[in-house]
């Protein structure tokens, strides 16, 4: 049951955005995937999706994305989108709701609340959806998400988050609620695949982590072994500089000569 | 809200057999029945071969086009999309204006096998014509792009029209009045001929059209997200297509030019029960055909014993509605 990524190749057009990705994810742990603007990270969560034609393989809990049906991939991941829009005036509770109409959990419409509720927008239920804030609206959806997925494991196996920058539009007390949802559906047993450009969360929830970079994978592994000066800085093609949380193993990235530049400015 | 619709449907629709150019009175016709009595020649005529095919083609007609505009607006994402969008009305126009115009060139046997018919089946026809040409360019690798089908319906029907203006440019005065009234629709000519060949094709398209509730619903979230959870997107755009293909052409083709239905009614609705497109389709259907039905009698009855082209009266009474809803909205469209 896992999701196995085999001579992946994506292109738009003539352009090779992904170019024989392999790598391979477990339910149980959150991978994080990182790289630079334009490195292949968020075409790769659409392929993942299904959203997109490829070449190679998808392997996800045992089907080739490519032959699966939308409704079985609905019954074992949800997809939290970039950014999202809404053609009508729905309230925030009905856009939870029509995540579960396609028939993937259409019998718990009470999930609709506790998803809401697990994102922290107890009282939003009857709120216009388009009146709502930026960060509002993304919690939003990650509640429609967890709706549709709400049991991490179930009989017919685990079940797997897909999100594409989950936290790009919050602050940082939301990105830290969302982050630990995500490990927690992790922890339950549960897979999460996470697009993330905050390289410091990455280091503080991530339990894998895949660098991208121009369209191939560039590292794999904890992020104690990839997370490396020598890495992230071939990756993002600037100096960098990764750092020990005290006490721990936990990660954090500065810029090289952070003291200098900072110093230069006073 | 079904049901309040369904009777008002019921209150406006017996109504409208009683109302007409000439005094022919419903209720003393139906105590002829019930007494057993004969009806007059004149009675039967008017309310059998006359007001009864029309009541049943205004319902038809009022659903179709009420239906096809929340469809299109659900599958364009757009609250102002109208069923024109899929080039049927464009198509149409153009199948219309070419028989209205080039009738006398057809060949024999074409005229025997359709007699009076031809303005409606070449309707119909250039209807189906331009929204599978516009389904064709738009689709590629069993993908259709709405964008895409957006932009070229509006460069075929600059085309329709400019191909119509050549027809309207050789036609002679009779001809030219033909299209000109065409234009402006008409429940005028109906007759159980035009029920029953327009009547299925409607009703098949509403009821299936009916079921894409939950689909556009999905589609409201994106095209993407609506495929994330589970729902099989190619097929609620293939299913939307082609029912308002169907619905419409067959409306067109019987009534000519009726606006502002299938863009009115949907907004009307939105504003009492939501966006949520379950209910929205269904209720559509009932206001399109109760609106269509009472804008008839109105057409009807305002300069009799002459009778306004229905469009007129759709138009008049619709632009104002509509304007009052978007201003109502703060202009809050987003496009």
């Amino acid at each position: 049951m896992t999701l196995s990524v085999h001579n992946l190749s994506v292109r738009y057009g003539r352009k090779t955005v992904i170019d024989g990705l392999e790598f391979e994810a477990r339910p149980g742990a959150l991978l994080a995937i990182v790289g630079p603007n334009g490195s292949g990270k968020s075409t790769l969560i659409k392929a993942i999706c299904g959203d997109l034609p490829y070449e190679g393989s998808i392997v996800f809990n045992g089907t080739e994305v490519a032959d699966a049906r939308p409704r079985d991939l609905a019954g074992v991941r949800g997809v939290l989108p970039q950014a999202s829009t809404l053609a009508f005036p729905f309230h925030a509770i009905e856009v939870v709701r029509i995540g579960l109409s396609s028939g993937v959990g259409a019998d718990h419409a009470d999930r609709a609340h506790a998803a809401m509720a697990r994102v922290g927008l107890t009282g939003y239920a009857n709120r216009y959806y388009q009146e709502l804030s930026g960060g509002e609206q993304q919690r939003v959806q990650l509640a429609r998400v967890l709706a549709q997925v709400w049991e991490p494991v179930t009989a017919d196996g685990p079940r797997w988050l897909m999100l594409d920058e989950p936290v790009s539009s919050l602050d940082i007390a939301h990105q830290l609620q969302i982050m630990t949802i995500a490990r927690d559906f992790a922890q339950a047993g549960g897979g999460v695949v996470a697009v993330m450009h905050d390289l410091n969360l990455t280091g503080l929830f991530a339990d894998h982590v895949l660098v991208m970079a121009e369209g191939q994978a560039l590292a794999t592994g904890r992020p104690v072994d990839v997370m490396t000066d020598v890495t992230l800085s071939r990756a993002y093609g600037c100096d960098l500089q990764v750092n020990t949380v005290p006490q721990s193993v936990t990660p954090f990235v500065l810029p090289h000569n952070a003291r200098a530049a900072a110093s230069k400015r006073v | 809200m079904h049901l309040w619709l369904s009777v008002a449907l019921i209150v406006v629709g017996i109504f409208s057999l009683t109302v007409g150019a000439t005094e022919v009175s419903l209720g003393s016709a139906l105590w002829k029945v019930v007494q057993g009595e004969a009806l007059t020649r004149m009675e039967a005529i008017v309310l059998w071969d006359i007001r009864a095919p029309r009541l049943a083609l205004g319902l038809m007609v009022g659903a179709a086009l009420a239906m096809s505009g929340a469809v299109m607006q659900g599958l364009f994402r757009n609250p102002l999309a109208d069923p024109g969008l899929v080039g049927v009305s464009a198509g149409a126009g153009l199948g219309a204006i070419t028989a209205i115009v080039l009738a006398g060139l057809a060949p024999m046997w074409l005229a025997l096998a359709v007699g009076d018919q031809l303005v409606p089946v070449a309707a119909f026809l250039g209807g189906w014509a331009s929204t599978l040409l516009l389904y064709r360019v738009s689709t590629r690798r069993g993908r259709t792009s709405v964008a895409t089908m957006l932009l070229a319906g509006i460069a075929l029907g600059a085309l329709a029209g400019a191909l119509s203006g050549v027809l309207v440019y050789i036609s002679d005065d009779r001809q030219l009045r033909d299209l000109t009234f065409w234009g402006l629709g008409s429940l005028g000519g109906a007759n159980w001929t035009k029920v029953l060949t327009a009547g299925p094709i409607i009703m098949v398209s509403v009821v299936v059209a009916a079921s894409l509730g939950r689909g556009l619903n999905g589609l409201a979230l994106g095209e993407a997200t609506a495929a994330h959870i589970g729902l099989n997107v190619q097929w609620i755009k293939n299913t939307a297509i082609l029912t308002v293909a169907a619905a419409t052409g067959a409306a067109v083709a019987v009534s000519g030019g009726i606006g502002f239905i299938g863009i009115v009614v949907p907004h009307l609705l939105r504003l009492g029960t939501g966006p949520d497109h379950r209910p929205l389709l269904i209720n559509a259907s009932l206001l399109g055909a109760l609106l269509l039905v009472l804008a008839d009698m109105i057409a009807r009855v305002i300069i009799a014993p002459a009778e306004l082209p229905i469009g007129i009266v759709t138009a008049v009474l619709g632009a104002p509605v509509f304007l009052w809803i978007l201003l109502r909205q703060h202009a809050m469209v987003d496009l």
